[in-house]
């Protein structure tokens, strides 16, 4: 393997494959920074120009395009609030908040690092364990997927911030508006007055709406009534300490990443929200995270790259596409002449192992590049608000609109922003709303394969090993938060009796 | 650098300067909404920047430059008379499998070969979901213009007997040109039935609990597996997927019993020795999997094939029609093309539009009766 592994840097090393890498990592990083232009998106409008290049050098641009684009979709995030992609979408949490606090460097540093290590490391992970795991992808079921998609939900525990109760309300709402659409089992039209709810709500309409428009409309509110002109940016990068302080975040991120991302059905958005989660739970101070903690912005970061390597396992070693974007890579493959599945390992080994060294070169040459970007995006956040802010709302509405090409979409993402506007001024989250409809289809799909499968009922979630597991698991998760929750109230009730004070109810709003 | 600019101008007092904040902000108010106008005002061609029909991409211009070229002309005539410039924009075509599939790849290999003849390229959207409700929605949504087409496949006369009748209709589309024709293949895990007898003996010993797979709702080849239960005297619990290549790897998985698929999405996993094929609806069998028999073998008079195509929305007018078959027609004779058809093991199923129509509409007849006895039709 050491053998074919340098062959393969020697083949990737040469000027045109170089080249393809470059590029592809420029086009992705463009590509992920600016909302609605998502990677599957951007290698479907690609893959033209690939099938007069070698499928090597094809391969390279594809992938590196892919991986860079995964690590931009957190520029947008960090310093607009606005997830350039569902992945990105929990880099908003901590991202966002560092960069309002004239730290925006600190947020794209340590987001980048995150994203080059994690790349870095589970393109490793890769090499080694690609053939071995092989199989593992096929050993998902629908059990497996609704399971997965189920402590996915508990996620919503992190996201909910001070109220538990107005977090299961806004996910629940999120599932509902999953719920609009074609029926995917059997056909039948669900909720959709017009053609265009056909495909259920437009994701990406949904997702800048309640993010940015939002914060644009309670932004818009803060300037009538204080001075929002200049803030003071530094452009200073995290330094070597606090880089180091993200490390287990990092390698949290990148586990989680990478296994989510050999499961072809999971879907990768659900990658970062969980390693935000684990993150947050893992913190000694978890009370910080949503206030603009670097640990919050690496464990996500670290698992939206993550698993770009992790669904490279199952479409090498399978030709399984993970996601969208590996699915056209799939369908590259193809045109090319290259038949992707189990032969591909044995029949064009050199292939393979050219693109797992252009993985590595890839990563540092995307960090690199990130890291030279960091300056120019810092200057985004010192832009006074009022002018920003207008140019955020027509950013985000441009993304809506690209999507599909249709205003529809452009009205949905504007319903989406009022919503989004008046859901935080009551205090609910928002971010329960996006959770949801990442998880919803998958959960709802899967939960009705089941049971056409089972011959036993409901009874099929527990009978099988590794769905019991996953919902034993969330079932863990779950007790875990209610016990820090009543410890944390205990704590609270204890210290208002010591100092006699009259305080509100602590529970209030909590459980 | 920007904030020190503005705050030597709000120097006075704080009135003043919050008067000066708002009429800033209501300026770049006014500009958002020009700019969403603007946006809703090119909403009719998705790539201002191509429409000028100038040139294909590199691709083209490489193999055929002369090819290029009137498509210059022609698009300067566009507006003297209409459909004779046609093409003078990109041509979407909406794809209602995802990505990676069978119909992808057609759509995308028949894009790629036509695109010398058109003069422009053909962008292939993908619009999953609703067994195929989606696609046709998109493209009853769109102008009959030509400028959105669609890849269809047998599906078509399934889904519009049940989820989507009532909704569409085979006159809400002109079909343009057949393709591929196909079997339909029954794969199942290596290991789980040894042929096809022993998968009939299963499922007829323990009734109702044979579970197949596929892509979808009364597609293709969810037809496919009810006339063979029905031929064969078995019954069988379908699980419906999200694409081929979805259904393909559950099957592997041993998620479900079986897989009703296209034979090109499964041959690397026969070869792997990770998928045994059990039986396909070929009249004949096929020379890359010469062990497999065919439904007519094993006494079941019929050849069902899963047959591909590009249909558009009813309407659109003579010329665009005739431009896009010849054109189709050409690309089907390109070296390209070819070799795709050869990788991937796949039969030409050519047909022009009058006999295509035909052919789909009797394939709907059949179809409505299959399901009538089966009392899958709605209504």
């Amino acid at each position: 393997m050491l053998e074919q592994m340098l062959n393969g840097f020697q083949v990737t090393l040469q000027w045109q494959n170089l080249i393809a890498l470059f590029l592809g990592s420029l086009v992705g990083y463009a590509v992920g920074a600016l909302p609605g232009l998502n990677p599957s998106m951007t290698i479907a409008l690609m893959l033209p120009f690939t099938f007069t290049l070698s499928p090597l050098t094809s391969l390279i641009f594809l992938t590196s395009l892919y991986g860079a684009a995964e690590y931009g979709g957190g520029i947008t995030s960090i310093t607009l609030n606005v997830p350039g992609e569902a992945g990105a979408a929990p880099t908003c949490f901590d991202g966002y908040p560092l960069a309002q606090k004239g730290q925006p460097a600190k947020a794209l540093g340590i987001s980048i690092i995150a994203s080059g290590i994690a790349g870095l490391v589970t393109t490793v992970a890769l090499i080694v364990v690609a053939v071995p795991l092989a199989s593992v992808a096929l050993s998902f079921g629908p059990p497996e997927y609704f399971a997965l998609a189920v402590f996915g939900l508990t996620v919503v525990a992190s996201l909910a911030g001070r109220s538990v109760v107005k977090g299961l309300m806004t996910v629940t709402f999120g599932l509902l508006v999953t719920s609009i659409g074609i029926d995917p089992i059997t056909g039948t039209p669900r909720y959709t007055f017009t053609m265009q709810f056909f495909e259920g709500i437009p994701f990406i309409a949904g997702l800048v709406g309640l993010f940015a428009i939002s914060e644009v409309l309670m932004t818009m509110e803060e300037i009538w009534e204080k001075d929002l002109s200049a803030m003071k940016v530094s452009g200073a990068l995290p330094t070597l300490k606090e880089t180091l302080g993200t490390w287990g975040a990092i390698v949290r991120g990148s586990i989680i990443g990478f296994v989510i991302g050999l499961f072809p059905g999971s879907g990768k958005a659900v990658a970062s929200f969980i390693a935000y989660n684990e993150e947050r739970r893992a913190s000694k101070h978890p009370e910080l995270f949503g206030t603009g903690v670097l640990e919050g912005v690496a464990a996500p970061e670290a698992a939206n790259n993550a698993v770009v390597s992790g669904a490279l396992v199952p479409l090498l070693t399978l030709g399984i596409p993970g996601s969208a974007a590996t699915a056209i890579m799939i369908g590259a493959l193809t045109i090319q002449g290259l038949q992707p599945g189990p032969m591909l390992f044995v029949k064009q080994a050199p292939l393979v192992y050219g693109l797992f060294a252009s993985l590595m070169i890839g990563n540092i040459m995307m960090t690199i590049i990130g890291l030279a970007g960091t300056q120019l995006w810092t200057q985004v956040v010192a832009v006074p608000k009022a002018i920003m802010m207008p140019i955020v709302l027509a950013v985000c509405l441009l993304a809506a609109y690209a999507e599909s090409g249709e205003m529809f979409q452009v009205w949905v993402a504007m319903f989406f922003g009022v919503l989004g506007y008046l859901l935080r001024k009551f205090g609910f989250p928002v971010a329960p709303i996006v959770l949801a409809m990442v998880l919803g289809p998958t959960m709802e799909t899967n939960f009705r394969r089941s049971l056409i499968v089972s011959d036993e009922g409901l009874a099929i979630f527990f009978s099988r090993p590794i769905s019991a597991v996953v919902l034993g698991l969330t079932l863990a998760s779950l007790a875990y938060q209610v016990h820090r929750e009543v410890k944390a109230w205990r704590q609270m009730a204890a210290r208002t009796v010591e100092l006699g004070q009259e305080v509100a109810d602590p529970m209030e709003g909590r459980l | 650098m920007t904030a020190s600019l503005l705050g030597t101008q709000f120097s006075k007092t704080e009135r003043e300067r919050k008067d000066i904040m708002r009429k800033r902000s209501m300026v770049a108010w006014i500009v958002v909404l020009l700019l969403a106008f603007g946006a809703a005002a090119c909403s009719g061609s998705p790539a201002p920047a191509a429409s000028t029909g100038s040139s294909s991409p590199q691709s083209s211009q490489k193999s055929e430059p002369t090819q290029a070229a009137p498509a210059v002309s022609k698009g300067a005539l566009a507006k003297e008379a209409a459909g004779k410039g046609y093409p003078s924009k990109p041509i979407e075509l909406l794809n209602a499998s995802s990505a990676g599939s069978p119909a992808d790849v057609m759509a995308r290999e028949l894009g790629k070969n036509a695109e010398k003849f058109l003069g422009q390229p053909i962008v292939v959207t993908t619009k999953t979901g609703g067994s195929g409700g989606v696609q046709f929605a998109a493209m009853k949504a769109a102008p009959a213009d030509g400028y959105t087409i669609g890849a269809t496949t047998a599906a078509i006369t399934g889904v519009l007997n049940t989820d989507l009748k009532g909704q569409f209709s085979l006159d809400d589309f002109q079909f343009i040109i057949r393709t591929q024709q196909d079997p339909f293949i029954l794969i199942t895990k290596t290991g789980r039935f040894k042929d096809v007898k022993e998968m009939i003996q299963y499922a007829k010993d323990n009734p109702g609990k044979l579970t197949i797979g596929g892509n979808g709702t009364a597609s293709g080849q969810h037809l496919t597996a009810l006339l063979f239960a029905k031929l064969a005297g078995f019954t069988f619990k379908w699980v419906p997927y999200d694409g081929g290549s979805q259904s393909v790897t559950a099957g592997l998985g041993g998620h479900v019993d079986a897989v009703s698929t296209a034979p090109a999405s499964i041959y690397s996993f026969v070869e792997a020795g990770q998928a045994t094929p059990l039986v396909h609806t070929g009249a004949t069998r096929l020379p890359a999997l010469k062990d497999t028999p065919t439904f007519k073998e094993l006494g079941y008079g019929v050849t069902l094939t899963q047959w591909r195509g590009i249909f558009a929305k009813k309407g659109i007018s003579k010329e665009v029609l005739d431009t896009l078959h010849t054109d189709f027609k050409k690309a089907m004779d390109e070296p390209g093309w070819l070799e795709y058809m050869k990788n991937t093991n796949q039969m030409n199923g050519y047909m022009g539009p009058e006999e295509f129509t035909a052919s789909v509409q009797k394939e709907f007849k059949d179809t409505t009766e299959l399901l009538k006895e089966i009392g899958l039709t709605k209504k």
